[in-house]
């Protein structure tokens, strides 16, 4: 199709009414796209600290998120063990130490390693930064936490970190980009849902009917 | 898709006697623009916003060959494939020609309007490949064999008893009248198709050229499912949905879920940027986008360039007094209300096309609402003054504006017709204020009445009070 790529261009071309940038502009492009600036932030979107952690909260419980405050990470299996009632389907973990290392066994917890499938109840991953703007989490895909434990099981948890929680978007690509881009950047603000009939909403379409989210 | 853009005042009649389709549009009335207005209020910064996205649109289509070229190189880069398409047929084919590459029999779709434009359904059925679509809007139309009638809410048109109906006869359960469960049912069938489906074809909301990804956005997570679980990843999207930077990006996202739904942030908001990586144990393989241009190229610097800015997000139907009377299928074609009276006529021809620029009143909503600030009835009536240089607009029309004309540069005829018939239509509406019959009319007085006159025209009313006010000294 490298015919089509040229008729593309070269009609684009004609509309601007030029040929192709001249060298020195295309480099100020490229100049500008490796160091991208900032648009207007909105001054929510600014928010630090307490008043960016509050912002979250709020705003992901509006999501409909749910979150459970814990003051240690060893206080997550109990409330796993908690949300899969008398479930024995185990639960997915991402296999960052800081989830393997818990005490599942102690918790009565059977946990797996696996990629997620039809029919999986539970998740639990980490994330890199909660967005406190609109309560999004956002999640990279990597070796150790496959993006399908995001989206098949019934119920996404998220271990979510205080210090981790950022105030709007553009942070949130700023830590995206201090290392290798991922496949993918999944930004998660709150459960699957649908309006498709009747424009009633109704949650749990494709994706996790709930998301949990542990705020430490 | 079948065109039945030239039928579109019959359409419009038949819709408008259609009293499931009223029921089901005045959902659209009581939702979208209450909540978008909510939303808007509680960013105070959207106007400025607005005015950033526009220039960064109009930044990106004067530079948009340099970008598609960055984002073709940054795709490849990161182990992806970029193909080009100029016309429909070829898009078709280049989608059809990787889903034979990998032997794929079924695949999964996540809505995308783009392959609604090219008809991929139809072509990949034609050629033995079933398409199955996972938005639960597109998932029903597909098994009533509809197409959709608005850009993100495609099964608009339907009410509860349609879904519990098809539902029930293609899935051979019995009948439910619950919206849960209904899509608790959808959910179940469509778990078997993500996995089993060979190639996963999304759209793309905004393509990135700063890092060669492209991104989609969704509430239901189906388009997240059709592109992680497949073994190849096909991104159909246009040239012109350009976001050159991340930071770009987040700007229209903040203006995207407002205007669309009304809501903080759409749920899923997914950036894809090539296949899986060294040590990914789940994504696709392979990672394809094909660019679909369609005419789009034409539009770039000419009268229509402003419509290219457009993210697609259906504010300006949404608020449109004639979409929501008439609704989506009443346009003939795959994009309805303002946007679409705008981009039909360029895609099938305004010879197809003419009924949809003259269905507007003007009224300026749209444009009121529109996040990249396109000026949609200025564009609309562009396609009026083509029609009329072309002469294809209404023979009656061009007569009476001709005939308006040549009465408007003989100023005292035009005072002394004017004022006649300004006395003649008071003295018939005297009673009621109001005509509800004219002899050259009726198209008008069908529907409405029209306000009768005052005994004297604005000229003569004009005149007398100077002349009064010259009587009186102040």
């Amino acid at each position: 199709m490298s015919l089509a790529r040229h008729q593309i261009l070269s009609r684009i071309r004609k509309g601007l009414g030029r040929g192709a940038l001249p060298e020195e502009k295309q480099q100020q492009l490229h100049a500008a796209m490796a160091q991208p600036q900032r648009n207007l932030v909105p001054q929510r979107a600014q928010a630090q600290g307490q008043a960016a952690i509050d912002m979250f909260v709020d705003m992901a419980t509006e999501a409909v998120s749910e979150i459970i405050h814990i003051n240690q990470v060893e206080q997550i299996p109990a409330h796993i063990d908690n949300l899969m009632g008398n479930d024995s389907r185990p639960l997915l973990l991402s296999q960052e130490p800081e989830l393997t290392s818990l005490d599942w066994d102690g918790a009565n917890v059977s946990t797996t390693a696996r990629l997620a499938q039809k029919g999986d109840l539970i998740s639990l991953t980490t994330c890199i930064a909660g967005v406190a703007e609109t309560g999004t989490l956002v999640l990279k895909s990597n070796p150790k936490s496959p993006t399908t434990l995001n989206l098949l099981p019934d119920i996404h948890c998220v271990l979510l970190r205080k210090e981790q929680i950022i105030g709007g978007y553009e942070d949130a690509w700023d830590l995206v980009r201090q290392e290798k881009l991922p496949r993918t950047v999944n930004f998660i603000t709150g459960p699957s849902r649908s309006a498709d009939i009747e424009q009633k909403l109704q949650m749990g379409a494709h994706g996790p009917k709930r998301l949990v989210i542990f705020l430490l | 898709m079948q065109i039945n853009s030239p039928q579109f005042k019959d359409n419009a009649r038949i819709a408008l006697a259609d009293a499931n389709l009223q029921k089901a549009l005045g959902n659209l009335k009581a939702g979208f623009p209450g909540k978008r207005a909510a939303a808007v209020s509680r960013l105070p910064e959207f106007e400025q916003l607005r005015d950033q996205a526009q220039d960064i649109k109009n930044h990106a289509i004067e530079n948009l060959d340099f970008y598609l070229e960055t984002f073709e190189s940054k795709v490849q880069e990161n182990g992806g494939h970029v193909h080009w398409a100029s016309s429909n047929d070829d898009a078709c084919q280049t989608i059809l020609d990787i889903c034979r590459s990998v032997g794929a029999r079924t695949v999964t779709k996540g809505k995308s309007m783009v392959t609604e434009e090219i008809g991929l359904n139809e072509f990949l059925q034609q050629h033995s490949i079933e398409p199955i679509e996972t938005d639960l809007g597109e998932y029903i139309l597909q098994l009533r064999n509809d197409h959709p009638s608005h850009i993100i809410a495609p099964a608009i048109h339907l009410n509860l008893p349609d879904v519990s109906e098809v539902f029930a006869e293609k899935h051979g359960t019995p009948r439910k009248d619950d919206p849960e469960a209904l899509m608790q049912e959808a959910r179940d069938v469509l778990r078997d198709h993500f996995v089993a489906a060979d190639v996963g074809i999304t759209g793309a909301n905004f393509y990135v050229p700063e890092t060669g990804s492209t991104i989609i956005v969704t509430n239901e997570g189906n388009g997240d499912l059709t592109q992680t679980l497949p073994k190849v990843h096909i991104v159909v999207t246009s040239i012109e949905k350009c976001a050159p930077t991340l930071e770009d990006l987040s700007l229209f996202l903040r203006l995207l879920a407002r205007s669309a739904t009304g809501q903080e942030c759409t749920v899923y908001n997914t950036l894809s940027s090539g296949p899986r990586q060294p040590g990914d144990q789940d994504g696709p393989e392979q990672f394809h986008v094909v660019l679909v241009d369609n005419g789009r190229s034409d539009m770039v610097g000419d009268d229509l360039q402003d419509m290219l800015r457009c993210i697609r997000c259906s504010a300006c139907m949404n608020h449109c007094p004639v979409y929501s009377q008439i609704g989506g299928h009443a346009y003939g074609w795959v994009y309805p209300g303002p946007m679409g009276s705008v981009l039909t006529p360029k895609m099938i021809g305004i010879h197809d096309a003419g009924h949809l620029p003259n269905a507007s009143t003007f009224c300026g909503k749209c444009e009121s609402v529109c996040p990249v600030r396109i000026p949609l009835p200025k564009l609309m009536r562009h396609w009026r003054e083509t029609q009329h240089q072309q002469q294809t607009s209404p023979a009656t029309g061009r007569i009476a504006i001709a005939g308006w004309a040549w009465l408007a540069r003989h100023p005292r005829l035009y005072h002394w017709g004017s004022s006649i018939a300004v006395k003649a239509m008071h003295l018939l509406g005297h009673k009621k204020g109001r005509l509800s019959s004219l002899p050259i009319g009726r198209g008008w007085t069908l529907w409405r009445d029209l306000p009768a006159p005052q005994s004297a025209s604005f000229q003569q009313q004009w005149a007398n009070k100077k002349h009064k006010s010259k009587g009186t000294p102040s």
